[in-house]
C-alpha cells in the first residue's frame, strides 16, 4: 500500500515539476514557430477575408480590399520559421546515437572498473553490512543507502549493462561471468522496485569483479633518472636525523610513468614512545615541504612506527609492484 | 592531509550533513594554515556542543597522521576516513581517545555526530538489515 502511495506521490511530483519547471527551449522553438507563422499567414489571411462573397438568391455581395503583400514581413516570418526547425533538429535528443562498442571485455575493463568503484564506494559507507544499517540513531543512513541506491547505483549499473551488451569477443568464462552481473543487475533493480523481491541467489558477483581487476589496463614501467635523485635526496635528508629506520621504500606512479606531481615513500620507523612519535611528525612535515621546494613535486609520506608494524606490513602488501628499498 | 581527496567526496559529505538529524548548521573549512583540508565546523541540536569533522584521505591513518593533523582538529572533534577500503590502527583509535578525538569511518563519524562526546561513541556491530 505504502509502495502505490510513494509511486503515486512520484509520478504526482513529476507532472508538477513539469508544470513548474518547463522545458525552456520547447518553449523558445514554440515562440518562434508561432510568431514566424502569425507574420507570414495574417496577410494571406486578411486578403481571404476581404475577397469574401455573400451570394443570396436576391442579392450578391462582395467585399473587396487591395493590399500588397508586405515582403518585410514575409522573409522576417520564414526566417523565424526556419529558426525554429533548426533549433528543434539541433536539440532533439540523439536517440539513433550508436553506443560504444568494444573489441573485447579487457578494452571495456576501465570503465566499468571506475563505475564499479563509485557503487563499491556507496555500498561500503551506507549498505546493509557497512554498520550504518543497524537500528536507532543509525536508521537514518538507511535512507541515505535507499536513495543512493537510486540515484547513484542503479545509473551506474545501467551504464555497466550497456557496456557489457557492446562487446564483440567474449571468451566462455568471460560470457558466463557477465551473465552473472546483468543478472544481478536486472534483480537488483527489480528488488529497488520492490523491496520484497529476494535476490540473495543473484548478489553482486565478487567472481565478476576479480576477473575485472585482473584486465585493469597494466602500467608501463619506465625508468626514470629523476627518481635516482629523489631517492639521493630523501636519504641524505633521512640520514642526517636521528631516526632509526626499520625500512624506507619508494612506490607508486613516479617509478612507473613521467607524468604526475606525486612521490610515495613509505617508512617504517623503529620509534616506539608516543611523544617520539609526536615529535617526529613534524620532521616529516618539514620534509614534505623542503621537498615540494627542491622538486616543485609532492612528497607522500606514509610512516608507521613501531607501535604500528601490523599496519605497515599490510600496507606493504598491498603495494603493486614495481617498489624500490633504498 | 587531504589534497588527494576524491572531488566527489566533499559534496556527498556535505549532502549527508544537510539530512542529518543532530545537525542544523554547518560551515566549511576549506584550507587551514596554507594548506588545503576539509574540515566541517558543525552546530547541533539538543544543546550539543559545536564540533568540526576532518576528511582524512589517507589509505592507512596512522599516528603520524594523526599528529600531522590540522592544529584546530582537538578535543570534541572528529576525524573522518573516507576512503572506505581505508584502515587504521587500535593503537591511533586509543590514544586519539584519550584526546578526546573520534576516529572513525564515514558511517562511524556520522554515528558519532550524534554523541554529546563523540569520543565516546562505538561503533555498533555490522548486522545484515537490508
Amino acid at each position: 500500500m505504502t509502495s502505490i502511495r510513494n509511486r503515486l506521490a512520484i509520478i504526482l511530483l513529476k507532472k508538477l515539476d513539469r508544470i513548474l519547471n518547463p522545458k525552456f527551449e520547447n518553449k523558445f522553438i514554440y515562440a518562434l514557430f508561432t510568431t514566424g507563422s502569425a507574420l507570414l499567414l495574417y496577410q494571406r489571411c486578411i486578403q481571404l477575408v476581404a475577397k469574401v462573397e455573400i451570394i443570396t438568391e436576391s442579392w450578391k455581395a462582395k467585399l473587396s480590399l487591395s493590399s500588397s503583400v508586405d515582403i518585410t514581413f514575409t522573409i522576417i516570418g520564414s526566417l523565424l520559421i526556419l529558426i525554429s526547425v533548426y533549433v528543434f533538429i539541433a536539440l532533439r535528443p540523439k536517440t539513433n546515437s550508436k553506443p560504444q562498442t568494444y573489441r573485447n571485455l579487457k578494452k571495456a575493463a576501465a570503465p566499468i572498473l571506475k563505475l564499479m568503484n563509485d557503487n563499491k564506494r556507496v555500498f561500503e559507507n551506507f549498505g546493509p553490512n557497512s554498520g550504518a544499517g543497524t537500528v536507532g540513531p543509525y536508521r537514518n543512513y538507511l535512507e541515505v543507502w535507499e536513495e543512493q541506491k537510486t540515484t547513484r547505483i542503479i545509473p551506474n549499473n545501467r551504464k555497466i549493462e550497456k557496456i557489457l551488451t557492446h562487446i564483440k569477443e567474449l571468451s566462455e568464462t568471460e560470457s558466463i561471468e557477465i551473465s552473472k552481473m546483468l543478472n544481478h543487475i536486472a534483480a537488483f533493480e527489480k528488488h529497488c522496485e520492490d523491496p520484497t523481491f529476494d535476490y540473495s541467489e543473484t548478489q553482486f558477483p565478487q567472481s565478476f569483479s576479480h576477473l575485472i581487476t585482473q584486465y585493469r589496463p597494466p602500467r608501463k614501467r619506465v625508468h626514470k633518472p629523476r627518481t635516482i635523485k629523489h631517492i639521493k635526496w630523501i636519504d641524505n635528508k633521512l640520514s642526517s636525523s636521528d631516526i632509526e629506520f626499520g625500512a624506507r621504500i619508494l612506490f607508486g606512479s613516479s617509478l612507473v610513468t613521467n607524468e604526475g606531481n606525486d612521490v610515495d615513500v613509505l617508512i617504517r620507523t623503529k620509534t616506539n614512545q608516543r611523544e617520539d612519535i609526536q615529535n617526529q611528525a613534524k620532521f616529516w612535515m618539514e620534509l614534505k615541504s623542503d621537498f615540494r621546494k627542491a622538486f616543485s613535486k609532492n612528497l607522500h609520506l606514509t610512516v608507521f612506527s613501531e607501535l604500528e608494524s601490523d599496519h605497515f606490513d599490510k600496507f606493504l602488501n598491498k603495494i603493486p609492484e614495481p617498489y624500490r628499498e633504498f | 592531509m587531504a589534497e588527494n581527496l576524491h572531488y566527489s567526496i566533499p559534496p556527498f559529505f556535505e549532502s549527508i550533513l544537510n539530512k542529518h538529524s543532530a545537525v542544523w548548521d554547518w560551515d566549511p573549512i576549506y584550507s587551514h594554515n596554507g594548506s588545503i583540508c576539509y574540515i566541517y565546523e558543525l552546530k547541533r541540536r539538543d544543546n550539543m556542543s559545536e564540533m568540526k569533522v576532518y576528511l582524512a584521505d589517507a589509505y592507512m591513518y596512522s599516528l603520524t597522521e594523526y599528529y600531522q593533523r590540522p592544529d584546530i582538529i582537538e578535543e570534541g572533534d572528529c576525524i573522518c576516513i573516507v576512503r572506505p577500503e581505508a584502515s587504521f590502527s587500535p593503537e591511533l583509535t586509543t590514544i586519539a581517545k584519550s584526546d578526546g578525538i573520534h576516529i572513525g569511518k564515514l558511517s562511524a563519524t556520522l554515528g558519532a555526530i550524534n554523541r554529546a562526546e563523540p569520543c565516546k561513541y562505538l561503533t555498533p556491530p555490522k548486522g545484515g538489515v537490508v
